[in-house]
C-alpha cells in the first residue's frame, strides 16, 4: 500500500484522515505544518503527498513548489470549496490532483489510486522510444528526453503526454481527459486539465505561446501535434 | 426625454445670449429712436425758423403797387425766389382774386386750404409741412399788413404771400440720421454678443462641471468633487453636490464593507463548519466497519452517528453554496459542452439511467458550468423521483437562443398553494411528511445556479398530471442575456 | 413643451415691438402752425396822395384799396390849392368814390361793392364832420343797407376823416339815422422798420 505523507494543520481533520488511511493499510506520516511536511518528505520517503492548501506559516502552494523542485513526487491537494486561494494556484504550482474536503476516506483513497496508476514504469520492459519532433518519449520506461536533455515531468504531466501522444492528431475534450487521465467524473473542474497542459507546455515546448506538441482546438479540446 | 438637438437649440446659453441681445437691441433702438427724433425735430425747426424769418423779411421788402400788377409782381416774386434761403422757393402772391407765382403755375398744388384760411383770417404768419407724392414740402403763409400811418399801426392789406420750399435736403439729412442710428446699433448688437457669451460661459461652465461630476459619479468614481469657486448660487450648488457625494460615498463604502464582511463571514463560517465535519466524515467508514464488533445498542448508535454525519456534511455543503450565492461570490467556470452528454453523465453518475426516460438530441452545444449544470439536473431529477412518481423524463430542446431542459414526472403534481413557493428555501411541500434526504435547499440552489447562468427556471403542473420543471439556459452563456449576468468577483471562462 | 412655446411667443412679441419706435421715421406732415408776426410793409401811398376805399374781396373780406388822387402839389401853394387838396381827400370825396365803385383795375382784381349799396355817386348828399363825429348823409335809405355795406361806408368815411380810422361814423338817410358805428378794420400796432 502506498506510503503517504499528510500535511494538514487542523487536528481533527488530520486525525480523521490519518485514521481512515491507516485503517485501509497505508503507512501514514501526518504533519501539521509545511516545514514539518517538507522534512517528512525527505525522511519518510513517501509514495505520495497529501497536502492541505491552506496552511499557517509556509502555505501549501509554497510546499508544493519546493517538493516539485526536488522531484516528481505525486501531490494531491486537499482543498475546501470556498477557499480564498484558488485551486488553480496550487495546480500551477505542480499539484497533480485535488480532493475537496470534507470527503470520505474511500474518496481520498480512490484519488490516491488514480494518481498512482500508470506512474510506475513496469519493471523489466524493453524501452519503447517514440520520436516526435525534438522529443523522445519512452513509453515503456516512462521517460522523456528533449533535445538530448531528460525532462522531469510530474506524474500527471507524464500521463497526459503519454495519453495524448498515443494517438497523435486526435482531439480529446477536457471532459474526456478528466475521465481518462485523472479518473475524475465528467463534472469535475476542467481547470485541472488546463493547468496541467500549461505546466507541460512550459517543459516541452520550444515556444510555449506557439505550442507544437500540445495543440489547442478551440471549442473542442487538445491534441498532440500534428508536427 | 428631451432630444439633444432641442436642448441645444433652446438651452441656457441660447436663452442668455438672446436675453442679452434683446436688452441690447431694445436699449439701442430706444436710444437711437429718441436721439433721432430730437435731431430730426431740431433739423426741421431750424430749417423752418430760418425759412419763415427770411420769408417775412422778403415780404416786408416787397412793396407792390396795389392793386397788383401781375407782370410787375411776377418779376418781384422771381427775385424773392432766387434770393431764398436756405433752399429755392416757389413764391406765390394772392391779392383778392389775383394769383401770381414765381413758378409755372399761378396756383400751387401743395398749399392747403387750411393754410390759406389761416393766412387770410388771422394776422399772423403760419407754416405747414405737406407731403405730396412722397416729397416733403414746407409751406409758409405770410399775410402782409400795411401801415395806415407812417411808422404807425397797420391793417391787413389783403395781400398774402406764400412760399413753398422743398425739404429734400432735410430729408437727406434725416435719412442720414436713420442710417447712422442703424449703423451704430448693429455693431452695438454684435458687440453685445461678446459679454453675452461670456456671461453664458460663466453660468455654463459650472453647469458643465456639475454634469461631468455627476457622470463621473454615476460611473462609479464616488470620490468625485467639484471645486467651489466664488460665493454665488453656483458655489452653493457645488457645495451641496460635494456634501451629497461625500454622504453617498460613505454609504456605499459602508455597504461595500458590509458586503466584504458578509463574504468574509461566509468564508470563515465555511471553514469553521467544514473542519470538524472533515475529520468526522473521514472516519465514518471506520465506524461502519467496526460497528459489527460492538454490542447491538452501541452498534446502532454508531451507525446512527455515521449516517447523520453524512447527512450533516451534505446539508453543510448546501448551506455553504447558498451563503456564497447570497454574498455574490459564487463563481461560474464555464466550458462548452454537449448538452446531451452532460445530462447522460449526470444520470449515469447517480445510476439513474435505468429509471429515467430521456429525449436527448445530440449536437446541442452550450456554454455552461458543468458542475453546476450537474447540480441543476441532479436536483430536479432527484426531486422528481422522490416527491413525484415514475416515469420521470428529461427532455432537451432548443428555444430561441437558449437550451431548454424539461424534467417531468407523473406523480400527483404540485398543489396550487405550493406552486408559488416551490423554490423557496427550506420549503417542504408536505410538513407532515417524514424528513426526506434532501436539505430543503435543493430547488433554491437550482434556481440560484440557473440565475448565475443568466437563465430561467419555472415550475408548473403538466397537462396530463405530474409536475414539469423547465430550465432555460442561454447558449452563449450568461453574457448573452441582459439580466442575471452579474455574479461575484470571478466569472471565469475556460477555453482550451 | 408648453412653457417653451409660451416663452418663445413672448420673445417673438418683444422682438416684433422693437421696431415700433422707428415707425415715426422721415418727415411728417403737420397742421398749420402759427409762426410769429405777419409781414408789415408800406403798401399804401402817403395819405396826402390817396383815398382809402373799402371794397369787398372775392371771398367777402373787407379790404382797404388805395386810390391815387391827382392833387396839384405846389410848394408854397396858395390856400386855394390846399383847399382843393382838402376837398380831393375829404370824406365826401372818399364816400363818393366809394359809391362810384371799383375802377377797372380794381374790378379786375376782384373787388366790388356790396350789392345793397346805391350804385351812383349822387346818392351821397353830404358828409358832415363835427368834431370827432362823422355823419354820412345819403339821399337814399340806410336801413336797407346790409351790414357789410354799412361797414364799407363807415370805414371809408372813418379813414378819410382820421388817419387811423378811429372815428365813429353815423349813417343817415331818407329813412332815418343809424347810430354811430366804428370801422371793423382796426389797425394794430406794428413794429417799426
Amino acid at each position: 500500500m502506498p506510503r503517504v505523507v499528510l500535511v494538514e494543520d487542523d487536528p481533527s481533520v488530520r486525525d480523521g484522515v490519518e485514521m481512515g488511511l491507516l485503517r485501509r493499510g497505508h503507512d501514514v506520516l501526518a504533519t501539521a505544518t509545511g516545514e514539518a511536511g517538507l522534512e517528512a518528505v525527505n525522511t519518510f520517503r513517501p509514495d505520495l503527498l497529501l497536502l492541505d492548501l491552506m496552511l499557517p506559516g509556509m502555505d501549501g502552494v509554497e510546499v508544493c513548489r519546493r517538493v516539485r523542485a526536488r522531484g516528481q513526487l505525486p501531490i494531491i491537494m486537499l482543498t475546501a470549496r470556498g477557499d480564498d486561494v484558488d485551486i488553480v494556484v496550487g495546480l500551477d504550482a505542480g499539484a497533480d490532483d485535488y480532493v475537496v474536503k470534507p470527503a470520505r476516506t474511500e474518496v481520498i483513497e480512490a484519488r490516491i489510486r488514480a494518481v498512482l496508476r500508470g506512474v510506475e514504469a513496469p519493471a523489466g520492459v524493453r524501452h519503447l522510444v517514440e520520436h516526435h519532433g525534438a522529443l523522445a518519449v519512452d513509453r515503456a520506461g516512462h521517460t522523456v528526453v528533449r533535445a538530448g536533455e531528460p525532462v522531469a515531468l510530474a506524474p500527471s504531466e507524464l500521463k497526459l503526454l503519454l495519453f495524448l501522444s498515443a494517438e497523435p492528431g486526435r482531439v480529446f475534450s477536457r471532459q474526456d481527459l478528466l475521465e481518462e487521465v485523472w479518473d475524475h467524473s465528467y463534472h469535475s473542474d476542467v481547470r485541472l486539465v488546463d493547468a496541467c497542459v500549461r505546466r507541460l507546455r512550459v517543459k516541452i515546448e520550444d515556444r510555449p505561446d506557439t505550442p507544437r506538441y500540445i495543440q489547442t482546438q478551440r471549442g473542442f479540446g487538445y491534441r498532440f501535434g500534428p508536427l | 426625454m428631451k432630444l439633444p438637438a432641442a436642448t441645444a437649440a433652446f438651452g441656457v446659453r441660447t436663452r442668455l445670449v438672446l436675453a442679452f441681445l434683446l436688452v441690447a437691441a431694445v436699449s439701442a433702438v430706444t436710444t437711437a429712436a429718441l436721439t433721432y427724433r430730437e435731431a430730426r425735430n431740431a433739423v426741421l425747426e431750424r430749417a423752418q425758423d430760418t425759412a419763415v424769418a427770411s420769408f417775412r423779411e422778403e415780404a416786408e421788402r416787397f412793396v407792390p403797387r396795389l392793386p397788383l400788377d401781375r407782370e410787375a409782381v411776377r418779376w418781384e416774386l422771381y427775385d424773392i425766389a432766387a434770393r431764398s434761403k436756405p433752399h429755392p422757393w416757389i413764391v406765390f402772391a394772392e391779392y383778392a382774386s389775383v394769383r401770381v407765382s414765381s413758378g409755372d403755375r399761378p396756383a400751387s398744388g401743395v398749399l392747403t386750404a387750411e393754410l390759406r384760411r389761416s393766412a387770410r383770417t388771422s394776422p399772423r404768419g403760419a407754416f405747414q409741412r405737406v407731403v405730396k407724392d412722397g416729397d416733403a414740402y414746407l409751406t409758409i403763409g405770410m399775410p402782409v399788413m400795411t401801415r395806415v400811418v407812417a411808422g404807425g399801426p397797420a391793417v391787413p392789406s389783403g395781400l398774402v404771400l406764400y412760399a413753398v420750399m422743398s425739404l429734400v435736403n432735410e430729408e437727406t439729412d434725416i435719412d442720414a440720421l436713420v442710417t447712422a442710428a442703424r449703423d451704430g446699433a448693429l455693431p452695438g448688437l454684435a458687440a453685445a454678443l461678446v459679454p453675452a457669451l461670456l456671461a453664458a460661459r460663466s453660468v455654463l461652465r459650472p453647469v458643465r462641471e456639475l454634469r461631468r461630476a455627476a457622470h463621473s459619479m454615476g460611473g462609479g468614481r464616488l470620490d468625485t468633487r467639484i471645486a467651489v469657486r466664488g460665493r454665488d448660487e453656483m458655489a452653493d450648488l457645488a457645495r451641496t453636490f460635494n456634501a451629497s457625494a461625500a454622504r453617498l460615498e460613505h454609504s456605499v463604502r459602508e455597504l461595500r464593507d458590509a458586503g466584504t464582511r458578509a463574504r468574509r463571514f461566509a468564508s470563515d463560517v465555511s471553514h469553521e463548519l467544514r473542519t470538524p465535519l472533515a475529520g468526522m466524515l473521514a472516519v465514518t467508514d471506520v465506524l461502519d466497519e467496526d460497528a459489527e464488533r460492538l454490542d447491538p445498542d452501541t452498534a446502532r448508535a454508531v451507525r446512527l452517528i455515521s449516517a447523520e454525519t453524512g447527512k450533516l456534511a451534505l446539508l453543510v455543503e448546501d448551506l455553504m453554496e447558498m451563503s456564497r450565492f447570497d454574498a455574490r461570490v459564487a463563481e461560474l467556470n464555464t466550458d462548452e459542452v454537449d448538452a446531451a452528454e452532460a445530462v447522460r453523465r449526470t444520470l449515469s453518475g447517480r445510476r439513474w439511467h435505468e429509471r429515467v426516460g430521456t429525449e436527448l438530441p445530440d449536437g446541442i452545444r452550450v456554454r455552461l458550468d458543468p458542475r453546476r449544470f450537474d447540480v441543476i439536473v441532479a436536483n430536479l431529477v432527484g426531486n422528481a423521483l422522490r416527491h413525484g412518481a415514475e416515469p420521470v423524463t428529461v427532455r432537451l430542446s432548443r428555444r430561441a437562443g437558449a437550451l431548454a431542459v424539461e424534467v417531468r414526472d407523473h406523480g400527483a403534481g404540485i398543489a396550487d398553494t405550493v406552486l408559488p413557493h416551490v423554490f423557496d428555501r427550506f420549503y417542504k411541500a408536505d410538513a407532515a411528511r417524514s424528513r426526506s434526504p434532501g436539505s430543503g435547499l435543493g430547488l433554491a440552489i437550482v434556481q440560484e445556479n440557473v440565475r448565475l447562468h443568466g437563465g430561467t427556471v419555472d415550475a408548473r403542473n403538466a397537462p396530463g398530471g405530474g409536475a414539469l420543471f423547465t430550465v432555460e439556459l442561454p447558449f452563449d452563456g450568461p453574457a448573452s442575456r441582459e439580466e442575471g449576468s452579474r455574479s461575484g468577483p470571478g466569472r471565469t471562462e475556460c477555453a482550451p | 413643451m408648453r412653457r417653451r412655446t409660451g416663452r418663445a411667443a413672448r420673445l417673438a412679441v418683444l422682438l416684433a415691438l422693437a421696431p415700433v419706435p422707428l415707425s415715426g421715421c422721415g418727415i411728417q406732415e403737420t397742421e398749420v402752425v402759427e409762426a410769429g408776426r405777419p409781414a408789415v410793409g408800406d403798401l399804401l401811398p402817403p395819405r396826402e396822395t390817396r383815398l382809402l376805399l373799402f371794397f369787398h374781396g372775392p371771398d367777402g373780406e373787407l379790404l382797404p384799396v388805395p386810390r391815387i388822387v391827382d392833387v396839384p402839389w405846389h410848394s408854397g401853394g396858395s390856400p386855394a390849392d390846399g383847399e382843393e387838396a382838402d376837398q380831393a381827400l375829404s370824406p365826401l370825396a372818399a364816400v363818393t368814390a366809394q359809391l362810384t365803385g371799383p375802377d377797372e383795375d380794381e374790378r379786375r382784381a376782384g373787388f366790388r361793392n356790396d350789392s345793397s349799396l346805391p350804385g351812383t355817386a349822387s346818392a351821397v348828399d353830404r358828409v358832415v364832420t363835427d368834431g370827432p363825429a362823422v355823419e354820412v348823409r345819403l339821399t337814399t335809405g340806410v336801413r336797407t343797407l346790409t351790414a357789410p355795406a354799412r361797414d364799407q361806408l363807415v370805414c371809408t368815411a372813418a379813414y378819410a376823416a382820421h388817419p387811423k380810422g378811429s372815428r365813429p361814423v353815423a349813417l343817415a338817410g331818407r329813412d332815418g339815422r343809424l347810430p354811430p358805428a366804428d370801422c371793423s378794420v382796426r389797425p394794430v400796432p406794428a413794429p417799426a422798420r
